[in-house]
C-alpha cells in the first residue's frame, strides 16, 4: 500500500501519457476531474493486490467513449462511482474494491476518482498495463474472466446493465451505449476476486506511471530520454525530424502514420499507428512493436505526444520503446496485441 | 537496356501495357536488367529470383515499405504497386535503388505481358504481330498506321515518303542516316532505330518507310519483334499507296472525260454540271486557261502529275490539274475582267511552275481572259495551241501565252506539231532509213535553196554533180517528182517538221 497526494496528479498525467504510447486520450480533464474528487483530501491509499484478501471483489472501470466528447460534455463526477456501485450490488455480500481497466491515458484517473468519493479503495492493477484500442484487449479477457455483468452510465444518470455478454460483442454493446449515451460512458465490469486479479491483472500500473512521470520531470529537458533509458529500461529507437504525418478518423479511432528522417543516418523511419502506436520501421525493418510502449517524446522538451497530434512537419522527436507489461510476453496473451491483431500483418 | 541487350527495367515501362505507369522511387535503378515477372504476396518476397520485376500483392503501402528491403535483399528489377505510398516507402525505394513503380491499370494481365516480352519474345512477337494485325486492319491512312505501330510496340513511330519527307507520326532523330536497305536496325546516340521500306516499283510507286524509335540496346529478339510489327505495318502502308494512286488515277480518269466532253460540244448538260461542280470546277467569270505538257512522251505521267500538284499547292493555286490530250490543263477564274496585270502575273505563276519542273520539260501555254462558259472553251482551246507552240527546243519559249505570241508561230505550229511531225516520218521514212545520211540533209538545203542545186552545193560544200546524183536518188526512193510544187511544198514542211 502507498499514498497517492493530490500534488502527484500532474506527474501521474505525465507517466499516464507515455503508457498510453501515444493513445488513450489526453488526461486534463480527467485529471481535473480526480481533483475535485479528492476534495480537502491530501491523499489516497492504493492498494497492491497482494495486500487485499484473495475473496474480496474487484470491479474495474473507465471511459468509454471519445475523449473529445467528454472534454465537451463536462462529467458530474458521480458517473464512475454510479457505474461500480451498479455492478457492486450485483454481488450483495462481498466486499469491494475498484480498479481500472486501462491504466494508462486519461482512464489513469477512473478508479482513483472513486476512490477519492470515498466509495471503495482502489486497487493497483488493471487489464492492460498500458493503452489498448479495445475493451476485449485486456488480460481479464484473455485469462477468461467475463466482463459481464457490466455496466454503462452516463450524466444523467441513466445506467444500462448488461449480463451475459462477453468479448467482442460486449465491446460492441458498449461502443453503442456510449454513443447512445453522447459519445462517452462510464463502464463498471469484469467483476473477480482478488485472487483472480492477482494472476488476470497487470500489477503496478498506477505505480508505474507514476516513477515514469517523475523521470520525465525531474531529467533535463534533453535528458528525458536517456533518464527513462537508465531508469526504465526504455529502447532508444530512433531520433529525427517528422518529415510527414498522416491521420485519419475510421469507426473505431484513428490510424495514421508518421514519417521520419532520422538525424544520424538519415535512416527512413516510419511509425504505424491506429489509436496507439503500433509499430516502428526503421529503413523497412521493423524495430518495435506492440506491445512495447512506443512513445515519441518531443525532443525540445522531453514530453510525450499523441499520436494524433503529430502532425507539425519538421518537429524533432525521440522514439522510445518501453518494455511491455510482462503478462503480455506469456504464451496465449501475447496474439492479443502483436500487431496482427492490429491487422497488420507480414511484418 | 543493358550493354548485354538484355530488356531493363527501363524498356519494360516502355511497354505498352505500361503506358500509365508512374516511377515514385528508385528511379537511379532503372537500367537493372530485368529477367522476369512475378506476382508475389508480400509474405513471399524472400522467395523472389534476382532480376525479377515484382508486381507486389499487398494492397497498402505499409506491406509495400515492409517487402522493400527483402526485395533489395534479394536483387529484385523492380516493385509494381497499385496503391499510393507514403514518402517514406518511396526514400526507401531511393535508398535501396530499387524502381517502385505505380500503376491504375490491371496490373496481372500487366503481370503477363511482361513475363511474356522478357521469356518468350517469341510469343511475344506473335501476339503483337496479332494484335498489330487487327488494328492495322482498320489503319487507312500513315497516320493512322503510326499510331497503331506506336501503341503496339510503345515506342514512337514514324512514316517517312519519298526523300525522307514526313507523312505521319515522329520524326525520329537520326534517320537521316538510315542505309538504302529494305530493313534492319541502326545503334544511334539517341536509340535503336528500327526501319521496314517498300520496294519502289513492287510494293508502291514511291519509297514508303516505317521507322520505330526504340530504346538504347534493345535485346534482338525485340528488334525482331518490331521488325516484324513494322513490316506488318509497311504492307499496309503499301497498300494505302495503291489505293490512293489508283484513286487519284479514277479522279483523273473522270476529270478528264468530263473536260473532253465540254471541249467537244462546248456546253455541259445537267449530270455532267453536277459532277463539274462537286469537281470544285469554276464555270463562270472571266476564266485564264492554262496547259502543261511534258515534251518527252515517254515521262512518267504520275510522277509529273505529282510534281505539278505539288507546285501548284505551293504557288497557291488551289485548282485541279485536269489531264487533257498529252497533258493537263487549269484555269483560274475571277467575276470581273482581270487587268492586264493580273494576266501578266498568272502568266509568271506559270512559268514559275514550269521553271519547278524543269527536270521534266515541261511546256506551257496561257490563255484568257475570256468570260463563261464558251469563253473557258475558248480559252482552254488556246491555251493548248499555245502549249504545242512552246517547247524547250532552240527558238522556243518554254511559256506562251496569248498576250505576246504572233501569227507566224501559229502557222509554224501548224507545221511542227506532233501530227505534222508524225506525217513528216511517214513522208521522209526511205530517207530516214537509208545509209547514207547525206541524202536528207540535201534535199533540205536544195529546198531551202529554192530548187537551185549550184546553191545547194556550194551550202552543202560538195560539187553541184554531187547534189544531182543525190537528188536522183531521193527520187527514186521517195517515188516523188522534184519538179513537181506540191510535192515540193510537201517536202518542205515535212523537213521542217522533223
Amino acid at each position: 500500500m502507498w499514498q497517492l497526494t493530490r500534488d502527484d496528479l500532474d506527474t501521474l498525467a505525465i507517466g499516464a501519457s507515455l503508457l498510453g504510447s501515444g493513445g488513450g486520450g489526453q488526461p486534463y480533464w480527467f485529471r481535473a476531474l480526480a481533483l475535485h474528487a479528492f476534495g480537502d483530501r491530501v491523499s489516497i491509499t492504493i492498494h497492491d493486490a497482494a495486500e487485499l484478501p484473495a475473496d474480496m471483489l474487484a470491479v474495474s472501470t473507465g471511459l468509454v467513449g471519445s475523449l473529445l466528447a467528454f472534454h465537451e460534455r463536462s462529467p458530474q463526477g458521480s458517473e464512475f462511482a454510479r457505474a461500480v456501485e451498479r455492478v457492486r450490488r450485483e454481488y450483495p455480500d462481498a466486499n469491494a474494491c475498484v480498479c481500472n481497466y486501462e491504466s494508462a491515458g486519461a482512464n489513469i484517473f477512473a478508479a482513483l476518482v472513486v476512490a477519492a468519493a470515498g466509495v471503495l479503495p482502489v486497487v493497483d492493477s488493471d487489464g492492460m498495463g498500458r493503452a489498448l484500442s479495445w475493451l476485449d484487449q485486456t488480460t481479464f479477457d484473455v485469462a477468461g474472466i467475463s466482463i459481464a455483468p457490466f455496466v454503462c452510465t452516463d450524466s444523467y444518470g441513466r445506467t444500462v446493465l448488461y449480463e451475459d455478454v462477453r468479448g467482442r460483442s460486449a465491446e460492441q454493446f458498449i461502443r453503442a451505449a456510449a454513443v447512445d449515451m453522447g459519445g462517452w460512458c462510464a463502464f463498471a465490469g469484469y467483476p473477480m476476486t482478488i485472487a483472480a486479479l492477482r494472476t488476470a491483472g497487470i500489477p503496478g500500473s498506477i505505480r508505474r506511471a507514476l516513477d515514469l512521470g517523475r523521470t520525465v520531470e525531474n531529467a533535463a529537458a534533453r535528458g528525458v530520454v536517456e533518464a527513462l533509458v537508465d531508469e526504465h529500461g526504455a529502447r532508444r529507437v530512433a531520433a529525427g525530424r517528422v518529415m510527414d504525418a498522416r491521420w485519419r478518423r475510421i469507426e473505431d479511432g484513428g490510424i495514421g502514420s508518421v514519417v521520419l528522417r532520422a538525424s544520424g543516418d538519415a535512416s527512413v523511419v516510419r511509425i504505424e499507428a491506429r489509436n496507439e502506436f503500433l509499430l516502428v520501421l526503421v529503413d523497412g525493418e521493423m524495430t518495435a512493436c506492440t506491445p512495447e510502449i512506443i512513445c515519441l517524446m518531443r525532443t525540445r522538451d522531453g514530453r510525450p505526444l499523441q499520436a494524433e497530434s503529430v502532425l507539425a512537419v519538421g518537429t524533432e522527436v525521440d522514439v522510445v520503446a518501453l518494455p511491455a507489461p510482462l503478462l503480455w510476453g506469456q504464451p496465449g496473451f501475447r496474439d492479443k496485441v502483436v500487431p496482427a491483431a492490429f491487422g497488420i500483418t507480414g511484418v | 537496356m543493358s550493354e548485354a541487350g538484355r530488356s531493363t527495367v527501363r524498356d519494360v515501362l516502355c511497354l505498352p501495357e505500361m503506358t500509365e505507369a508512374e516511377v515514385l522511387g528508385g528511379a537511379v535503378g532503372l537500367d537493372r536488367v530485368a529477367l522476369d515477372a512475378h506476382i508475389v504476396a508480400p509474405a513471399l518476397v524472400r522467395q523472389v529470383e534476382s532480376g525479377s520485376v515484382v508486381f507486389l500483392t499487398s494492397t497498402e503501402s505499409l506491406g509495400t515499405e515492409i517487402a522493400l528491403p527483402r526485395l533489395a535483399e534479394r536483387e529484385a528489377a523492380a516493385v509494381i504497386v497499385d496503391h499510393e505510398v507514403l514518402v517514406s516507402t518511396q526514400w526507401l525505394a531511393d535508398r535501396f535503388g530499387i524502381p517502385l513503380v505505380r500503376m491504375a491499370e490491371d496490373r496481372w494481365e500487366t503481370a503477363l505481358a511482361v513475363r511474356i516480352h522478357l521469356r518468350h519474345p517469341l510469343v511475344d512477337r506473335g501476339l503483337k504481330c496479332a494484335a498489330a494485325a487487327a488494328r492495322l486492319s482498320g489503319a487507312d491512312t500513315p497516320s493512322r498506321v503510326a499510331a497503331v505501330v506506336s501503341g503496339v510496340l510503345g515506342h514512337p513511330v514514324g512514316v517517312l515518303g519519298p526523300s525522307g519527307v514526313l507523312l505521319a507520326g515522329s520524326r525520329p532523330p537520326g534517320v537521316d542516316a538510315l542505309p538504302a536497305a529494305l530493313a534492319g536496325h541502326l545503334d544511334t546516340d539517341f536509340g535503336t532505330t528500327v526501319f521496314v521500306s517498300t520496294a519502289p516499283g513492287r510494293d508502291s510507286g514511291t519509297r514508303l518507310t516505317c521507322v520505330v524509335q526504340a530504346p538504347v540496346g534493345l535485346a534482338a529478339a525485340h528488334v525482331e519483334t518490331i521488325l516484324a510489327v513494322a513490316e506488318l505495318a509497311i504492307v499496309r502502308l503499301g497498300a494505302w499507296a495503291a489505293r490512293s494512286s489508283l484513286t487519284a488515277a479514277w479522279d483523273q480518269a473522270g476529270q478528264g472525260a468530263l473536260l473532253t466532253h465540254l471541249l467537244t460540244t462546248g456546253s455541259l448538260d445537267g449530270p455532267r454540271a453536277e459532277q463539274a461542280v462537286a469537281l470544285g470546277w469554276q464555270l463562270e467569270g472571266f476564266h485564264i486557261a492554262v496547259m502543261v505538257r511534258p515534251e518527252d512522251p515517254s515521262a512518267d505521267r504520275s510522277s509529273v502529275l505529282t510534281a505539278l500538284q505539288n507546285a501548284l499547292v505551293a504557288t497557291g493555286l488551289a485548282v485541279p490539274a485536269v489531264p487533257w490530250s498529252d497533258g493537263w490543263v487549269w484555269w483560274t477564274s475571277s467575276p470581273s475582267r482581270p487587268t492586264q496585270t493580273q494576266v501578266t502575273l498568272r502568266s509568271n505563276e506559270v512559268r514559275q511552275i514550269v521553271a519547278d519542273l524543269s527536270g521534266y520539260r515541261i511546256a506551257a501555254g496561257v490563255a484568257g481572259a475570256e468570260y463563261g462558259l464558251s469563253g473557258l472553251v475558248r480559252a482552254i482551246g488556246d491555251a493548248t495551241r499555245l502549249c504545242r507552240i512552246a517547247g524547250h527546243a532552240a527558238g522556243r519559249r518554254h511559256v506562251e501565252t496569248s498576250s505576246d505570241s504572233n501569227p507566224r508561230q501559229y502557222l509554224l505550229t501548224a507545221v511542227t506539231d506532233d501530227e505534222a511531225r508524225q506525217r513528216a516520218e511517214l513522208l521522209l521514212q526511205p530517207l530516214l532509213t537509208a545509209t547514207d545520211s547525206a541524202l536528207l540533209d540535201t534535199l533540205t538545203v536544195y529546198l531551202l535553196c529554192e530548187c537551185s542545186t549550184a546553191a545547194a552545193a556550194r551550202r552543202l560544200g560538195v560539187h553541184r554533180n554531187s547534189v544531182i546524183k543525190r537528188l536522183a536518188r531521193i527520187q527514186t526512193l521517195l517515188g516523188a517528182d522534184l519538179d513537181d510544187d506540191d510535192t515540193r511544198l510537201a517536202l518542205r514542211i515535212a523537213c521542217r517538221a522533223l
